[in-house]
């Protein structure tokens, strides 16, 4: 019984199962990191405190935000999105159930990697969670805790990867019948512009720490070099850390979107103006990220336009206030726990957004910057708008993920604590605008005492609610009180759906206030509700696989070897072996069976496969990840005042030769994705093995390549200067995605040896695509690193 | 007969241009400031002929908002990049 609990919670790929491992996980990296926060408001209460080192002050607000930002906020609002996102659009599950487990363990591994620097020598990471160059540079922070940070960073941003194009596949792909897209509930149009956000801003954060990784361990100079260093690192951080911000955010503004319509009951006033204002939020919030950079001297006229477009992205915030504000005016609204936790968002939104305005000016951005005036503002933006509606989302969908419920008293107690202690904390950083951020001490002359003794006194506070708040959910796990089926009068679809026993009854949650979403649907309402509710339970162990955590943790160990040595680097490839091998072994062997979706609602992607609509989604990260690559080879070229002439170091004819070789591997993989659609299957084998020996003849002759170079005399190698390093890395990247491209040859040829199936055209074509986009990079790479 | 034209005049267009460029490279006459973006725009109709056949665009039009949206923000980080040099 206790061995097939266990193997439920590391195999499961149910989606239900791994919202709650989010949820679980989430909340436990949330717990260190208010510890840290706690450390540090203690270090802080008084002047001239020895409480904290500076070395163990640093380490702990470097580890505090990235455990904050990237293993709490953000994965709080995804396990939501892993447990209600199918539901509510009347989906079984996910896309790609294995890959949402794939998803789940990266980032869990991730965090350990990360966390586990604190247990190195020299302690975790301490440049600040921006990791600012140069202080991440291995002259300034030679300890390993610096590369563990930056490695469990690379395996967070897999994980995200993985899950966007999970999630963005499942709702383009798996909507019920008559779930168009106007119809989908807020919190799944949130969602999915969070899902947009993240494939096209963590590619650029994967850049960049593959460059810092590469620099603190091959030498390579992009962040330590005048011509890229810091302003190279400012642009590729922020056009990530910028849009971040929203992926913190929207979450939590769609589950309060949810709320607020359930509470006042009433429909969201005018919903499109809010999905507008959402694709805006994502188109601007990439356009913003320089004004993190108004001090670090960058074109004047930029900074101008910086200016301008963070101002703009208020207006569309600005529409979301006054729609939520709207929604409740002169409606009946009850204030449960979760209403009043979303009406804290809201306000600390409000102050939180103002205070916004001031920073995107440029000159009062030159006065605060750097001080604890930013800390109280993104705070309030990012860890109060953020967590106060999480919490209420908590509330609010707690009743359905475990039937039963919490006690109302003891939430309001933990929103009326959460709320003083949040409020005391930040709200008092506002007037230390002179006082700068991580600094380990100050002095008692400087007059900032009391106020940091009440933000001190406030974290206490606030930590004491999040205690409330966990014998609330405890005790409701024990022994609280049976939930009704819907017991808020939900109007979404995963209120027809009903753990703790018999169907809910939807027709009353659609009338009720006169939305009435489920009816609306062309489907059978009924047979919506029985198609999620066959998950987990009835389909059992087929939803398990130990492949994801497998895999997670060889590719953890792996890159935690980059800080503890080869050997462990080494011990950790062959875990990925093992666990890649046994993947495609289930593959080949049909282990692994999920019961296909009936066509749903799929426009504009209805004559698609969904494979073909992931893989799109994939290359459509990949094209940011190698633009930030190219665009950053262009930053320091631009930047650098001698850069060898083509063809003084590299051998032209040599390289155009193999260019060509990998276009015509482009063209047997072609032909054979073309003869496939033409029905015409006589010759794909021999195109595909054709496609696979072009290509490895394109590595052979770029590793003679390297050879060549690295044993020339003189030797041009990643630490002779930028040409060596933007060559070596940017080849050396693509030069990976050929190899893995040859993998997955070989693994199509083994699979189709015994005949075609459709499902095996299938895969022919959707890998046809991820060829054809390592041939596309190529077309840029060669001119730019041999021609000009 | 006619599924293998498509992709061997992709193929001959973008192996020609790869050609064009080496030929153009080997030029010492030709100033930097003129090849280089000829080059790069070369590298680009490349780029967009795979685009279209490669990644089946051309076929399954849909995607075409993908393409365009990841171009879209593949060129905003690098043009604010870019534009972020002060001098």
């Amino acid at each position: 019984m206790v061995k097939t609990w266990i193997k439920r919670w590391l195999y499961t790929t149910d989606h239900k199962d791994v919202g709650i491992l989010y949820f679980v996980t989430s909340f436990y990296f949330g717990f260190l990191a208010a510890l840290l926060a706690l450390f540090m408001r203690t270090q802080l209460a008084v002047p001239n405190n020895k409480f904290l080192g500076a070395a163990e002050y640093n380490q702990a607000v470097t580890m505090h935000g990235l455990l904050m930002v990237f293993w709490f906020l953000s994965p709080l609002g995804i396990a939501f999105a892993n447990y209600f996102i199918p539901p509510q659009i009347g989906a079984k599950d996910l896309a790609f159930p294995r890959l949402n487990a794939l998803s789940y363990w990266l980032y869990a591994f991730g965090g350990l990697v990360t966390f586990i620097g604190f247990f190195s020598p020299g302690g975790a990471a301490n440049a600040g969670w921006t990791n600012y160059s140069p202080l991440t540079s291995i002259q300034f922070s030679p300890n390993a805790g610096e590369t563990l940070a930056a490695a469990g960073l690379i395996i967070v941003s897999a994980s995200v990867t993985v899950g966007t194009i999970n999630i963005l596949t499942t709702i383009l792909f798996h909507r019920a019948p008559g779930m168009t897209f106007m119809k989908m509930p807020m919190f799944t149009w949130f969602i999915f512009f969070t899902m947009l956000q993240m494939l096209w801003s963590f590619p650029s954060l994967l850049a960049g720490l593959i460059m810092l990784e590469s620099d603190r361990l091959l030498g390579t100079m992009f962040f330590t070099s005048v011509a890229g260093g810091s302003i190279l690192w400012d642009n590729v951080f922020w056009f990530f850390g910028h849009p971040e911000v929203y992926v913190v955010l929207l979450p939590a503004i769609g589950a309060v979107m949810e709320i607020f319509q359930v509470f006042s009951n009433r429909a969201l006033y005018a919903k499109k103006v809010a999905v507008g204002a959402g694709f805006a939020i994502v188109a601007i919030s990439f356009m913003i990220y320089g004004h993190h950079m108004f001090l670090t001297g960058i074109n004047v006229t930029e900074q101008e336009v910086f200016t301008i477009n963070t101002e703009t992205v208020s207006i569309p915030f600005g529409a979301l206030m006054v729609i939520f504000i709207a929604t409740m005016y002169r409606s009946a609204v009850k204030l449960a726990t979760p209403m009043l936790f979303a009406l804290g968002s809201l306000a600390i939104f409000v102050i939180g957004g103002l205070t916004g305005v001031f920073n995107s000016s440029l000159a009062l951005d030159i006065a605060q910057r750097g001080t604890f005036f930013v800390v109280g503002h993104f705070h309030y933006v990012m860890v109060g708008a953020s967590l106060f509606g999480l919490f209420g989302a908590t509330y609010y969908w707690w009743p359905k993920m475990t039937g039963k419920m919490l006690s109302e008293s003891l939430g309001k107690l933990h929103f009326t604590v959460s709320i003083i202690g949040f409020n005391l904390i930040f709200f008092p950083m506002f007037f230390l605008m002179d006082m700068p951020r991580r600094i380990v001490t100050y002095t008692a002359d400087t007059g900032w005492g009391p106020l940091n003794l009440l933000a001190s006194i406030g974290a206490y506070i606030f930590i004491f609610g999040h205690i409330i708040f966990l014998t609330n959910l405890l005790r409701s796990y024990a022994r609280g009180p049976p939930a009704a089926p819907n017991p808020w009068n939900g109007t979404t679809l995963e209120w027809t759906s009903w753990k703790g026993g018999g169907p809910s009854p939807i027709g009353v949650a659609a009338s009720s206030i006169g939305r009435p979403l489920l009816s609306s649907l062309s489907a059978d309402p009924h047979s919506v509700r029985s198609s999620h509710e066959t998950v987990g339970s009835e389909i059992g162990h087929q939803h398990w696989s130990s492949r994801p955590i497998e895999l997670s943790l060889g590719l953890a160990v792996a890159l935690a070897g980059l800080g503890f040595g080869f050997p462990i680097f080494v011990l950790g490839l062959v875990i990925l072996a093992w666990a890649l091998v046994g993947w495609v072994s289930d593959d080949l062997h049909d282990k692994f069976l999920v019961p296909d979706e009936q066509p749903g609602n799929r426009w504009p992607f209805q004559t698609t496969t969904k494979l073909k609509l992931g893989m799109w989604a994939f290359i459509s990260s990949e094209f940011t990840f190698f633009g930030v690559l190219l665009g950053s080879y262009a930053f320091v070229r631009y930047n650098f005042s001698y850069w060898p002439p083509p063809g003084s170091i590299h051998n032209i004819p040599i390289a155009g030769a193999n260019t060509i070789i990998l276009l015509t591997s482009g063209l047997t993989m072609l032909l054979a994705v073309q003869s496939i659609k033409a029905g015409t299957i006589k010759h794909v084998r021999a195109l595909l093995g054709s496609t696979l020996a072009l290509g490895v003849v394109f590595m052979i002759i770029k590793g003679s390549e390297w050879y060549d170079l690295l044993t020339g005399s003189p030797p041009f190698t990643p630490q002779t200067g930028l040409p060596g390093s933007t060559f070596f890395v940017i080849t050396g990247i693509h030069g990976a995605h050929v190899t893995a491209g040859l993998v997955a040859l070989v693994y199509l040829l083994v699979r189709t040896r015994n005949g075609w199936t459709p499902g095996k055209r299938a895969t022919v074509e959707h890998f046809g695509l991820y060829w054809a986009f390592v041939d596309m990079v190529w077309v840029f790479v060669f001119p730019l690193l041999y021609l000009v | 007969m006619g599924y293998k034209l498509t992709p061997l005049a992709v193929w001959g267009y973008v192996v020609a241009v790869t050609i064009v460029q080496m030929v153009l490279v080997s030029y010492q006459s030709l100033s930097s400031s003129f090849l280089n973006p000829v080059i790069i725009v070369l590298a680009f109709s490349e780029a967009a002929l795979i685009v279209m056949f490669g990644l089946q665009i051309w076929y399954e039009k849909p995607f075409i908002i993908l393409a365009v949206a990841s171009a879209f923000f593949t060129a905003l980080a690098i043009t604010l990049a870019l534009g972020s040099i002060a001098h």
